[in-house]
């Protein structure tokens, strides 16, 4: 991994940029969550000013009345990608009053209990009531919490919990991070966090093992024994630049860096691209996916 | 980015908006549907021919076409019958070609994983069908438009729908022959799931969960009228699937411009009842539909009957063997 290729994916990144200052997924239209990416990956690098400018512009314009972003400016309802935004603007990049709103719509869609609609739908599908539901959240408003969300919804709170050193929104993290642990596979690591029944076999993705383990920073190394290791015997087979940058980002989060692997797959998408860039930038102050727990 | 041309954008959303606005019917001819079932003993078998002879007897109109392929890509494991296998994707396409079509897009939205072309190159589809990239479009990260639901099955009102399938002349359900855990068997209908873009609704696509899954399968039936239906049933997967099944082998494809007969054709070669299917009960609600009055070519049903296994939970959807 050189400071060449780093520069190569910067430019590629400046390259795909559009007019309006958003990020496109592949071309096209600009989507927030190719956008917050992009921004996330430019302000480890902390370069490419203006392109970073523009698209917090973009970023700010598209956030919603109740403070959260669709994933696409013609799309009539806020989601997951709200977490993405957030960390692309926590760095004062949208007013206090903006993040405030959108960090209390981030909180208001984490489940702290099971509703009577879930209770019904788990009684009738026998979804054992071991697995916790409480504490995580959903990929689309009003639907069951999975695991990308979540790790993404504490990364978020985490990041606005650190500037505004508030014990609600740690309280909001901690339950995340149980929510997290809830959801291991058998194999240690994780995948999309699906209900065990008839699932009891299913195994991890490398993935979301490593965006799990990157939001489960500060949880002692001892109880995560088993999902490191299942991180690191993922690296081996790594088949895409996105499955190695989060199993880079998420072990690096526990210390163990292992930035020198590289695999031979193109960056397909912005988000590829933003990845690749950010575990490369994996030891730098301005990373805001590996910032302090709080 | 695809252009989107104003005389498509409106023919697909009339075409969506009118099989809402008249659910009694569907346009296709429901009275006696023709399905095919040709014997395909491997994926080595001259797929290419036995598919355009299929596409001649059924009288495909695909000359000039816009026509778009959608296979069934879930996972990366290349060694389970998880995913519509590329010999029948590539061998699908050259089919259309060789019949004219005037573009054969290849295009797909897995429900769990969100790196769809690593997944395709895992899954084979790099090396099997020429020129893969520049002929595929990745569903979920799809430009979309909002159609409405006039008459839903699920407690759905709308649903954002990726350009690229919304623009084509001819939507073909390229699934594959699986057992599903919750709704039994996963086939041409079901495979309509991945049009729904996970950029907007996530990974897995749960608001379709949530909105009733039955329901929303017979939905999307419903939004795409100018469909046909070619399901790999060469190698499926019986059990535990659609994902953690076991290779079951029923050596045909079978195919048809009307998904619900030849889901139930389906159903009965691997010995389940369609008729307690519930997204086929709820198209024979609406339209009146009988799943026994079809017209079969090629092989008889009986001839290449092949018991998958179902889980436990589900054995009541068995074909009575009587």
């Amino acid at each position: 991994m050189s400071m060449a290729e780093a520069d190569s994916l910067e430019l590629q990144l400046l390259r795909t940029q559009n007019k309006d200052g958003g990020w496109p997924y592949k071309n096209g239209s600009s989507w927030t969550e190719p956008t917050a990416f992009a921004l996330l990956a430019l302000q480890a690098r902390s370069s490419a000013s203006e392109a970073c400018a523009a698209g917090c512009a973009w970023l700010n314009h598209c956030q919603r009345p109740d403070g959260a972003w669709a994933p696409h400016p013609s799309i009539d309802s806020g989601t997951w990608v709200t977490s993405l935004a957030v960390l692309a603007l926590s760095q004062g990049e949208l007013s206090q009053a903006k993040f405030e709103l959108a960090i209390a719509w981030l909180t208001s869609q984490i489940k702290d209990h099971t509703t009577l609609l879930e209770r019904i739908v788990r009684r009738v599908n026998h979804i054992p009531a071991s697995e916790n539901t409480a504490g995580g959240s959903p990929w689309y408003p009003g639907t069951a919490s999975w695991v990308g969300p979540t790790a993404l919804s504490a990364l978020a709170l985490n990041a606005a919990a650190s500037k505004q050193n508030d014990q609600r929104l740690q309280t909001f993290v901690s339950h995340a991070k149980e929510y997290l642990l809830s959801r291991r596979c058998i194999d240690g690591g994780w995948n999309h966090g699906g209900t065990s029944y008839r699932s009891e076999n299913a195994g991890s993705y490398p993935e979301m093992t490593g965006m799990a383990l990157l939001a489960l920073g500060g949880v002692p190394d001892a109880q995560l024994t088993a999902s490191l290791d299942r991180a690191e015997n993922f690296l081996v087979g790594a088949r895409s630049l996105e499955a190695l940058s989060w199993l880079q980002l998420g072990l690096m989060r526990h210390g163990r860096s292992r930035l020198d692997l590289d695999v031979q797959s193109p960056a397909w998408t912005t988000r590829d691209v933003a990845l690749r860039l950010l575990a490369i930038s994996a030891t730098s102050s301005s990373n805001r996916l590996l910032a302090p727990v709080c | 980015m695809h252009t989107l041309s104003r005389r498509h954008f409106f023919l697909g959303c009339f075409a969506a908006a009118s099989s809402c606005t008249r659910p009694q019917r569907n346009t296709t001819n429901v009275k006696r549907a023709k399905v095919s079932v040709i014997r395909a003993e491997s994926y080595s078998a001259d797929l290419t021919d036995r598919i355009r002879r299929i596409l001649v007897e059924h009288r495909v109109a695909v000359l000039g076409k816009n026509v778009l392929l959608k296979p069934n890509l879930v996972e990366f494991n290349p060694n389970a019958p998880i995913n519509t296998h590329p010999a029948f994707v590539a061998a699908a396409a050259e089919a259309f070609h060789s019949l004219g079509a005037s573009e054969v897009r290849i295009a797909e939205g897995p429900g769990h994983r969100r790196m769809t072309f690593d997944m395709a190159s895992a899954a084979g589809y790099f090396a099997a069908i020429p020129r893969f990239e520049r002929n595929f479009t990745d569903l979920n990260l799809d430009e979309v438009h909002r159609i409405q639901l006039a008459n839903p099955f699920s407690t759905l009102s709308h649903l954002y729908l990726p350009e690229t399938v919304l623009r084509c002349d001819l939507l073909v359900s390229l699934a594959k022959m699986k057992t599903h855990h919750w709704t039994g068997a996963t086939l041409s209908m079901k495979n309509l799931f991945g049009v729904v873009p996970g950029s907007v609704y996530g990974w897995p696509k749960n608001v379709l969960h949530w909105a009733g899954i039955d329901q929303c399968i017979a939905d999307l039936h419903y939004l795409f009228p100018r469909q046909f239906s070619l399901v790999d049933g060469i190698e499926g997967m019986e059990g535990n699937g659609p994902i953690l099944g076991s290779a079951k082998r029923a050596e045909v494809v079978v195919a048809g411009a009307h998904a619900p007969s030849v889901d139930a054709t389906c159903c009965r070669i691997m010995r389940i009842d369609p008729d307690k299917i519930g997204y086929l009960q709820l198209v024979t609600r609406r339209s009146g539909w009988n799943s026994r009055d079809i017209e079969q070519i090629g092989e008889r049903v009986r001839e290449v009957q092949t018991r998958f296994s179902l889980i436990s939970d589900l054995e009541h959807l068995r074909l009575n063997e009587a």
